[in-house]
């Protein structure tokens, strides 16, 4: 009897169903809340209207803002999924590629928030880049 | 199914997308606000983002992206625990359109498909009705520390703060499905979230699992985090997860489960989230002609989280190092130290088992002669695996694994 009371014992410790009912779970209530506002438009520049109507209705401009110097390949490559798989609604009107290589993440004071200012104008010279290399118009 | 949701502002898709031209106009006129800078140590930058309260159930984050919101975890929070707190766990969206009020009475899961029984749950069925389990395990975004790639590559450009370590407490999957009946001939499960593309052609996030995986058991549907219900932002009121594998799988405000009697070929399974199928996902960049899979379990990691880049310490003083190191897929065997460009090894002491998926730490007393070092710290986990030396890369930015260096001076 002794036994068996020490196996069921051992048994209670051992099994992780029985111990995870242990477990109490708290009480669950319903959330209504409110995200912040997504913030800030794209630098002023050249077709700075048509990245910021084209490309802020899926993300905001920090994602853009916050990538490395990449290539225009790769930006090819970025603005190409973005149409190609994930459907976002360029304009057709508009230059499909120029205006992505052409932005480069350059603070100007008269338009910045929270994201843009984080980009200090250090970065003037990689817009400078992107000038040359995209050949479209571009940040000046 | 209807979940009661409500969409931003209110809108459809349709409206939303028709509004933000308009919307975005308003924007320039905001006032500047003054958020502390964050560095990060982004080699070619930018290095700058700022650090925000103003997410609904967060604390102080470092933002990556505000909408959909990217949330990195501030990397001095590793150092308090083993446990990353709902409030600093890090918040990773595909889809703009979140759901932002969720009612706990009107909600529910659905299992469907390849199955006996069409199952709604409430989350009181699920909750009192289901099963109960606990488990710590690590959520790892794939492109955690990808802004460290080099050559860079596009996406997240997370530092080291795209992890987080909770005790998850939830029903085991396994127990929702066989309530379900899987049928002979299911292959995969599928699961989807609240979250919704802005576009409706778009793809919707699924992500799925292999029959055998989703019912090992531990794979579970948690609505309980560190003994409290998830944030929102990290995908209240249920979410899907898998021990071990990255957070690509951990399907935030579960509400759709679908077994499958064939192989999922949705976007999100076929053709985002592939790694190389070689060890540690490595390819040289440009390499082409090699196989793809879809990323799957997790490789070891460790930090340094008592110092900071370029920290100055006493000369000749001990000193305790600390940290934390997860095995990935498995427990944590063994942490060691160097403070030779990794010409010796030490061990280190390991803290609490808190389970094999778990964050584990580890430190060290070091003394050091004056001058510059290096601190690097390298994990082996229990299947042998331990992190490489050399820096892993592939294109997509995914699985970073290398040994960590802190590079710190002694005067």
């Amino acid at each position: 009897m002794v036994q068996k009371l020490f196996a069921f014992l051992l048994g209670m410790a051992l099994s992780p169903v029985l111990s995870a009912y242990a477990q109490t779970p708290p009480v669950l209530k319903s959330v209504n809340v409110t995200l912040p506002d997504p913030g800030t438009l794209f630098p002023a520049g050249v077709n700075a209207d048509a990245i910021n109507n084209n490309c802020l209705a899926c993300h905001s401009s920090d994602m853009v803002l916050n990538q490395p110097p990449l290539s225009k390949a790769a930006w090819e490559g970025v603005v190409h999924k973005m149409i190609a798989v994930y459907k976002a609604p360029v304009d057709d009107a508009m230059s499909r590629r120029s205006w992505i290589i052409s932005i480069g993440p350059r603070a100007l004071p008269e338009n910045r928030a929270r994201t843009v200012r984080a980009i200090s104008l250090k970065w003037v010279d990689r817009a400078v880049y992107c000038l040359r290399d995209a050949r479209a118009g571009c940040l000046s | 199914m209807v979940n009661p949701i409500r969409h931003p502002f209110g809108m459809t898709r349709r409206h939303l997308l028709g509004q933000i031209g308009v919307g975005s106009l308003g924007m320039a006129a905001m006032p500047a606000w003054a958020d502390p800078i964050v560095k990060l140590p982004l080699a070619g930058g930018p290095d700058d983002r700022p650090l925000v309260t103003d997410f609904p159930q967060k604390g102080p984050m470092i933002l990556q992206r505000s909408r959909p919101p990217l949330l990195e975890t501030p990397f001095e929070v590793f150092d308090r625990g083993v446990f990353t707190p709902n409030d600093q766990f890090f918040v990773r969206w595909h889809w703009a359109i979140i759901p932002t009020a969720v009612d706990v009475d009107q909600f529910r899961l659905a299992v469907r498909g390849h199955v006996g029984t069409t199952l709604s749950l409430s989350l009181k069925d699920i909750i009192e009705g289901l099963p109960r389990t606990e488990l710590a395990a690590v959520n790892q975004c794939s492109g955690n520390s990808r802004g460290l790639f080099q050559p860079r590559v596009a996406g997240a450009q997370w530092w080291h703060g795209a992890m987080g370590n909770a005790k998850w407490l939830g029903v085991p999957l396994r127990d929702v499905l066989d309530r379900a009946g899987v049928k002979p001939g299911a292959v995969q499960v599928r699961f989807k979230g609240l979250d919704q593309p802005v576009v409706d052609e778009a793809p919707t996030l699924m992500k799925s699992l292999d029959i055998d995986h989703a019912r090992d058991g531990e794979v579970m549907i948690a609505y309980a985090m560190n003994g409290e219900g998830l944030p929102l932002l990290n995908g209240f009121p249920l979410r899907l997860i898998v021990p071990g594998w990255y957070s690509t799988y951990w399907v935030k405000m579960l509400s759709d489960i679908e077994v499958l009697a064939r192989p999922d070929d949705n976007y999100w399974m076929k053709t985002a989230y592939l790694i190389p199928d070689t060890p540690y996902a490595n390819v040289a960049p440009g390499q082409t002609g090699v196989k793809l899979v879809p990323i799957n379990r997790m490789i070891p990691r460790s930090f340094v989280t008592n110092l900071k880049d370029g920290a100055a310490i006493r000369a000749g003083a001990s000193l305790l190092a600390r940290g934390i190191a997860f095995g990935g897929d498995c427990g944590v065997a063994k942490v060691e130290l160097s403070s030779d460009e990794g010409k010796s090894w030490r061990q280190t002491e390991l803290g609490s088992d808190e389970g094999k998926y778990s964050f584990r730490r580890w430190q060290a007393q070091i003394t050091l002669a004056e001058g510059d070092h290096s601190l690097m710290v390298r994990c082996t986990n229990t299947e042998g695996v331990a992190q490489p030396v050399a820096a892993n890369w592939n294109p997509g930015g995914f699985m970073r694994n290398v040994v960590e260096t802190t590079p710190i001076k002694a005067a």
